[in-house]
């Protein structure tokens, strides 16, 4: 009944975003640009996608950042985090996006111009050979939807191998 | 917020791969384990159990071949 009273837009569908403490550092942190290069980076990678400096080991549970700060006007903030999806080449490799309570992805909670999301491997996946030497690459694509309404997409690369 | 971890799903390429591929957002990506064609070459195949075409590509960096998928109907 309430799935009809959404729909039916009887009942206005809850929005709105999940902030927190955004505990990061620099190098966990891609930034997107607010001019993007042109330069190609691999089918299903945009042109130019922002890349995080730290790889990341498949046995670790971190959390990385991803910043809107150079991209966003003045004062402008993000209202909705409408998606965050991963690439096939890390749905491949069991690599996730934690969705569990304490994990799940938050907007900072000072300023409102970065999102905080945790990265996994499935363990039954950790020890595969793709992994090993210079590892994959995986990409995650942000759709945000912000205070002056603007609606933005930007894509950030990870490496994950074996550290 | 939706969060899209992508799945995994069985797909067959004649003498490229056969095994678990990693599929999101219309794209389907795979290592190669079989030798007997060129990935490249690749044009269709069957991905959990449904036909379709397929246009591989090798990854700039990694071991990945990656492809836009279309159902052939």
């Amino acid at each position: 009944m309430l799935t009809l009273l959404l729909a039916a837009g009887v009942i206005p569908e809850q929005s709105g975003v999940e902030t927190g403490v955004f505990d990061v550092p620099d190098e966990r942190v891609a930034v997107a640009a607010k001019l993007q290069a042109a330069a190609a980076m691999g089918t299903g990678i945009p042109f130019g996608a922002a890349r995080w400096q730290q790889p990341f080991d498949p046995a670790d549970h971190l959390p990385y950042g991803f910043s809107f700060d150079a991209v966003l006007e003045e004062g402008e903030t993000i209202s909705e985090v409408e998606l965050i999806a991963l690439s096939s080449a890390g749905a491949a490799l069991g690599v996730i996006i934690d969705q569990e309570a304490g994990f799940a992805p938050v907007v900072d909670d000072d300023g409102g111009r970065r999102i905080q999301i945790w990265f996994a491997v499935d363990p039954a996946m950790q020890d595969t050979a793709p992994f090993d030497a210079a590892g994959a690459q995986v990409p995650v694509t942000f759709r945000i939807l912000t205070s002056k309404q603007h609606r933005l997409e930007r894509t950030a690369v990870l490496t994950v191998r074996q550290l | 917020m939706i969060v899209d971890n992508g799945t995994r799903q069985p797909l067959i390429i004649a003498g490229v791969f056969e095994g678990m591929a990693g599929v999101a957002g219309g794209f389907v990506s795979f290592i190669p384990n079989r030798a007997g064609k060129a990935p490249g070459k690749a044009g269709a195949g069957i991905l959990n159990g449904v036909p379709v075409l397929l246009k591989p590509t090798k990854d700039a960096d990694g071991p990945f071949w990656t492809s836009r998928f279309e159902v052939i109907e």
